[in-house]
């Protein structure tokens, strides 16, 4: 069974007095342990995506399914953990305390959380500044601790939204360490990303997204097809597909 | 529950530890000290000046505080987008409003407190030398009273916020709407009196019935606001300050319902 | 779940809204048996502060402490010592924040002016529109006439006149009232003149009318009754002893109507008729 299901997805916004296409027919299976890169120029769809696998965002049309259970209807929260695009926190709060929020928030006890909360903060160097306050973190730092918080309540399936976004050439190291070992622990990750080659790296499987539309979803070596290495391949899809834009236009 | 209290915990500490807020104690501190001077200024009415003055303060700072640190939050949470924070959490957006507003009620009634000590400190010294000049009906109990109730109008205009900060879509609106429902709240029941008693229009006119209409929606603030009272020591009964606490909790409440149901079809995108 | 919690917010709506209904509706029956404007909320700041506190909003701050006023003095009760001192240092405070507010000094004389006590007070007031409006007749007016009419001071109101008379088209009156007010004994005269002539000023409270219409009865009684003294003196070569002694003389057929109906005043040393 699969553990993320997009079933029939359409979501548009609001533009003026008409309405702008965001996803249309998105339909996406995720199995259970891989993982999963979600790719497309910027504008795709991506992030919309995600903010409807969260429920931030209601859909047009479709169902959206975590581990069975329906999203809008049941409550899945405590099944993932959830690193947005750019990761914000209270500015006046330590990064202790905010791991303790998550963590009294995923309902985990207090000791477990304040040794979970070395342990994650270690693994991504951010021990030294444990008890500092955040608005004297760095983005880097900033990112590294969404990704903590993500890690606190050690969920079953991960969704990051661009995780490697504005980190330096450490940071990202780190970050895809970080995935190769939840890869490794047989957790389930989803993530967004344009920087192609980190999905050649970490991916199991790979979904094209372009202007609301899936152009592909499968393994990376059946999108090879398309051309030599993933970046041709990706690039040539998505010229198709304006191409087809284009004719329909 | 437990949810909430987290909610309103992180909510308070981040409020708590901004500079901006200490700016506002500056300001009671300040004005508080003031207080004292003024009332050397004056040959009579010195205990009701002073009970005035720090009433007053206190109503100010949390008015300050509303319109520009709450109003501000909810929109810095839904811009920067620290509420997926939250809500990414097994926290539900009702439980996110509720807890927000809790901790924002928190610091209210924490700057309550604060600001109403310093101002009991501020009229013990002020009315020192001149005993004569306290009312003769005043009690520290009436004057606490009235800094509670003060305190409840202060929620329920965080109450009005939060429900206009969930129906606008831009800060300066929700900021706007506050400010309105303030100065209609406060000054509703004057101008009908005014209207009723100047006899210039009958009591069934358009203007009688569009301010009936308009007190059952927005809330009657000048119940609230006991200052007067308070400087004269005339406490009204005990059955009738339990209807007006009633009367403001379920304002609140409803605030809080209507926002919630506003914000579960609010897309956060 | 969603519909779950539906169901357990709409119930504590129910419950809040219940709570809201019910008291709402005692408190306004509360606060209906209290009447209008039940107490007056005047800050106490000095009137030469009050600017301080005001900012830029000057007039609005003015506009609403008349309406406190307004809607103090219009729930009809009765204004105590101290309420008169709050009304007086509020119309100060008006006056100071818009010395040009002319419901404000026209509220003074219709009200404040009228109360024995506090006409000195109304007069202090009306001079700060008089200087600050050069081209309005009205204030002056209004100071002259409470000069000579609640204070007696004939000198002063001859003085206000004049002074008023010379402003571009301020009433022939004003003028008459200024040079009669000089000249003594001519008062009562003078005094039915400007009181016909503010009768018919569409700004005075129908109380204020029907209050200088007993007024002007009581000094059309009072001329009556002067002039046969007069007569009387001119006739008996002596005073008369009571009012009744006109009838008897056959001067006058009948006592003149006291709007009060109260006895005239009589000094039989002097002659004088007061009310």
């Amino acid at each position: 069974m699969a553990i993320i299901h997009f079933s029939e997805i359409s979501k548009s916004f609001p533009h003026g007095f008409k309405r702008q296409l965001a996803l249309k027919n998105l339909s996406i299976e995720v199995n259970q342990g891989e993982v999963f890169g979600f790719l497309g120029p910027n504008g795709a769809g991506k992030s919309t995506s995600i903010k409807l696998l969260l429920n931030f965002i209601k859909p047009d049309s479709g169902n959206i399914f975590i581990k069975g259970l329906q999203v809008g209807k049941d409550n899945f929260q405590n099944l993932i953990g959830y690193l947005p695009e750019t990761p914000c926190f209270y500015e006046n709060l330590t990064a202790l305390e905010i791991l303790s929020f998550c963590g009294r928030a995923s309902k985990l006890d207090k000791k477990t959380i304040r040794d979970r909360s070395f342990d994650v903060l270690k693994k991504l160097n951010l021990e030294t500044a444990a008890k500092w306050q955040i608005k004297t973190f760095s983005k880097g730092m900033k990112q590294r601790l969404g990704i903590a918080a993500a890690l606190l309540h050690d969920p079953d399936i991960y969704i990051f939204d661009e995780p490697m976004s504005g980190l330096d050439p450490i940071g990202r190291h780190l970050i895809t360490d970080v995935i190769l070992e939840l890869k490794d622990n047989k957790k389930t990750v989803f993530f967004s990303t344009h920087i192609l080659s980190d999905v050649e790296r970490l991916c199991d499987r790979i979904g094209v997204l372009d202007k609301g539309h899936l152009l592909f979803s499968g393994e990376i070596n059946q999108i090879l097809n398309q051309g030599s290495t993933l970046e041709d391949a990706f690039v040539q899809l998505i010229k198709i597909n304006q191409g087809k834009n284009n004719v329909a236009n | 529950m437990s949810q909430i209290s987290l909610v309103a915990k992180i909510t308070f500490k981040d409020c708590i530890r901004t500079k901006g807020l200490y700016g506002i104690f500056l300001l009671g501190i300040i004005l508080f000290a003031a207080n004292i001077i003024f009332t050397g200024m004056f040959s009579f009415e010195i205990g009701k000046m002073a009970v005035d003055m720090g009433l007053s303060v206190i109503s100010f700072s949390g008015l300050i505080f509303i319109f520009f640190f709450s109003i501000q939050s909810f929109f810095n949470d839904f811009e920067k987008k620290t509420i997926y924070m939250i809500i990414s959490r097994p926290i539900s957006k009702a439980e996110y409003i509720i807890g927000k507003f809790s901790g924002l009620g928190l610091v209210i009634v924490f700057s309550s407190l604060v600001l109403g000590l310093c101002a009991a400190i501020s009229f013990k010294l002020s009315v020192m030398d001149h005993e004569a000049y306290i009312p003769q009906h005043f009690t520290w109990s009436f004057f606490f009273i009235a800094i509670l109730f003060l305190t409840l109008s202060l929620l329920i205009m965080l109450g009005i916020s939060v429900l206009w900060t969930c129906a606008t879509s831009h800060q300066f609106i929700g900021f706007l709407l506050s400010l309105m429902t303030y100065f209609i709240g406060h000054n509703m029941e004057t101008v009908k009196n005014m209207i009723l008693s100047t006899k210039i229009f009958p009591p069934d006119a358009l203007p009688i019935k569009t301010i009936n209409f308009v007190s059952w929606i927005l809330p009657n603030l000048a119940v609230f606001d006991l200052k007067t009272q308070a400087a004269y020591g005339l406490m009204p009964d005990f059955v009738s300050l339990v209807w007006i606490a009633l009367y403001g909790l379920s304002y609140i409440g409803l605030c809080l319902i209507i926002s919630i149901w506003i914000f579960n079809r609010r897309e956060l995108a | 779940m969603k519909q779950k919690s539906f169901i357990s917010t709409s119930v504590f709506f129910v419950i809040f809204m219940g709570c809201f209904i019910t008291s709402n509706l005692i408190i306004k029956g509360n606060r209906k048996n209290m009447g209008a404007s039940f107490i007056l909320q005047i800050p106490a700041i000095p009137a030469s502060a009050i600017k301080l506190i005001t900012g830029e909003f000057n007039g609005l701050m003015s506009d609403f402490l008349l309406l406190q006023i307004s809607s103090f003095l219009g729930s009809n009760q009765k204004i105590s010592n101290q309420e008169w001192g709050e009304i007086n240092l509020g119309y100060q405070q008006i006056m100071t924040l818009d010395p040009y507010f002319q419901q404000a000094f026209i509220q003074i004389q219709g009200i404040m002016a009228w109360n024995r006590d506090m006409t000195p007070a109304a007069i202090d007031l009306l001079k700060i529109p008089e200087k600050n409006r050069p081209w309005d007749w009205i204030p002056g007016y209004y100071i002259g006439f409470d000069y000579y009419y609640f204070l007696q001071d004939f000198e002063k109101a001859s003085q206000v006149f004049l002074k008023t008379a010379a402003i571009k088209k301020a009433p022939l009156l004003i003028a008459l009232l200024g040079s009669r007010f000089a000249v003594q004994g001519q008062r009562i005269e003078t005094s039915l003149l400007s009181l016909k002539y503010m009768v018919d000023d569409p700004e005075l409270s129908e109380d204020s009318k029907n209050e200088i219409q007993d007024r002007i009865i009581l000094l059309k009684g009072i001329l009556i009754l002067e002039r046969a003294v007069v007569k009387y003196k001119t006739l008996y070569s002596t005073l008369p002893g009571t009012l009744n002694d006109l009838i008897k003389g056959n001067i006058i057929t009948s006592l003149p109507e006291h709007p009060e109906f109260m006895p005239y005043q009589y000094n039989s040393q002097t002659g004088e008729i007061k009310y």
